[in-house]
């Protein structure tokens, strides 16, 4: 597979970091606000991750690096939480599988499925990280945050995130897929 | 793979997102917030406003469907409560009539403590060319035999005509078969009320055989007087609505209106037993 990235202009960068950033934070409100009210399996959807993996496998690495360290960010910003490590994680999940989606895995639906799973359970253990540094973590064991938190929320993620992955690929097609951003 | 992880954009975006992770975090731990979390708070304010508003709106509807089930096995058991209570409403309405029935006719039999009364329920109206025949459940197996007086605690109904085995046949006053020996109660004047067919329908019967020169007048109470009939004295029949002379003699004719409402009769009293006596004018009491 051809890993060489081919030269963008300001205009491309300009335009995607429009439509992603206005994409990522649409996510964040809808997860924030109409997933707070309807929980799948009484879990709030992880959108923005599934969204960032996606943006990762279709429209290569650096853009799934910044779409991770701005999702995150802002995912962070408005769910409210003190200590998190959304940024981090993923901007390293997005990384990590926008380059095996280049080279060992394709660029579909299985390898987005597969990424958001990994990339789930890797958030999930930032959490845990994150409940057990916080003042309330006393009132939490890990059993407890793994059965009620990060498994609904698993499989939460994975059933509205189909949709998420959908349109995101759809916005990808619509923008940005061309000979120039291909290379 | 690996070039890209040693490239310097990998590595300035790993410092940056570490900086976002830290500062914030610090931020919080100091109780100091963020500007940047705060201007995105503030962008997303409105836009979460909507959305949530949508999403609540959408789960009143869902939910709807979701409790349908409840609320349909609730509706189900109120309805099967209130078929109850309105049962129960109903005895106790009719609980109440008989309660009222009971407690005039209680009142009649304090005044004729001799009575025996058999109560019964008006079952039938038939309604012939010439008479009018009220129907009651209640027959020879309750020793009701013909020519038995019927009462309300309003007054005089009529005489059973005709008894079955659970069964008999009322003849009310007002029919033209039907005549009640009869007095004034203020001044004792004697006469005889008989059903008459053209004023029937009025619900007028009429007292006749009285002097012209009577002592009666319109509102007078006529009781029967017990004298060459089967009713017994002292039973009230109805009150004087007029008085017209009889064309024929010269005597009056009062024209009564019974007291019975023999329109809306639902419940009776057969007197199937009593100290027939008869009283003259005079006051003397012959039994």
């Amino acid at each position: 597979m051809n890993n060489q990235l081919s030269p963008v202009s300001w205009q491309t960068i300009f335009k995607k970091s429009v439509v992603w950033g206005i994409w990522l934070f649409l996510l964040a409100v809808i997860q924030t606000s109409i997933f707070s009210v309807f929980r799948p399996f009484g879990a709030v959807p992880d959108l923005v991750l599934a969204s960032v993996i996606a943006i990762a496998i279709y429209d290569r690495e650096r853009t799934g690096v910044i779409a991770g360290i701005v999702g995150g960010y802002i995912a962070d910003a408005l769910g409210g939480s003190g200590l998190s490590l959304s940024p981090l994680v993923y901007m390293l999940c997005a990384a990590l599988f926008a380059l095996l989606a280049y080279s060992v895995l394709r660029r579909d639906f299985l390898s987005w499925l597969i990424g958001v799973a990994c990339s789930l359970i890797i958030s999930g253990i930032a959490s845990i990280i994150c409940a057990y540094s916080s003042v309330s973590a006393a009132h939490f064991t890990a059993s407890h945050i793994f059965s009620e938190l990060l498994i609904p929320q698993f499989f939460s993620s994975l059933l509205i995130g189909i949709p998420v992955y959908i349109l995101t690929k759809l916005i990808w097609s619509r923008f940005f897929n061309t000979r120039e951003m291909e290379g | 793979m690996s070039k890209f992880l040693r490239s310097r954009f990998f590595i300035i975006a790993l410092l940056i997102a570490i900086v976002l992770v830290t500062v914030p975090s610090v931020l919080s731990f100091m109780g100091l917030g963020s500007s940047v979390r705060s201007a995105l708070g503030t962008l997303a304010t409105p836009f979460r406003y909507c959305f949530t508003q949508v999403a609540q709106a959408a789960d009143g509807f869902i939910s709807y469907f979701k409790e349908f089930d409840a609320i349909n096995a609730e509706n189900r058991i109120l309805k099967d409560k209130n078929a109850e209570l309105q049962n129960k409403l109903r005895d106790v309405e009719a609980i109440k009539e008989e309660n009222e029935w009971l407690y005039a006719y209680l009142g009649l039999k304090r005044e004729h403590i001799d009575y025996e009364f058999e109560s019964a329920l008006v079952i039938g109206r038939e309604s012939g060319n010439y008479m009018t025949v009220l129907t009651l459940n209640r027959g020879s197996m309750h020793d009701i035999e013909t020519n038995m007086p019927v009462v309300t605690e309003n007054g005089i109904v009529g005489y059973v005509s005709e008894a079955g085995a659970n069964w008999c046949k009322v003849v009310t006053i007002l029919e033209t078969a039907s005549s009640v020996g009869a007095y004034v109660k203020r001044s004792g004047e004697l006469g005889l009320v008989e059903g008459v067919y053209e004023l029937k329908d009025n619900g007028i019967c009429q007292m006749s055989y009285l002097p012209s020169d009577a002592d009666i007048k319109v509102g007078d109470i006529i009781l029967s007087s017990g004298i060459g009939s089967f009713y017994p004295r002292g039973l009230v029949i109805g009150t004087v609505t007029e008085l017209v002379p009889d064309e024929f003699s010269r005597s009056l004719i009062a024209r009564i209106k019974p007291s019975a409402d023999l329109t809306d009769l639902r419940r009776v009293m057969i007197i199937k037993d009593f100290n027939a006596y008869t009283e003259d004018v005079g006051g003397e009491v012959n039994e």
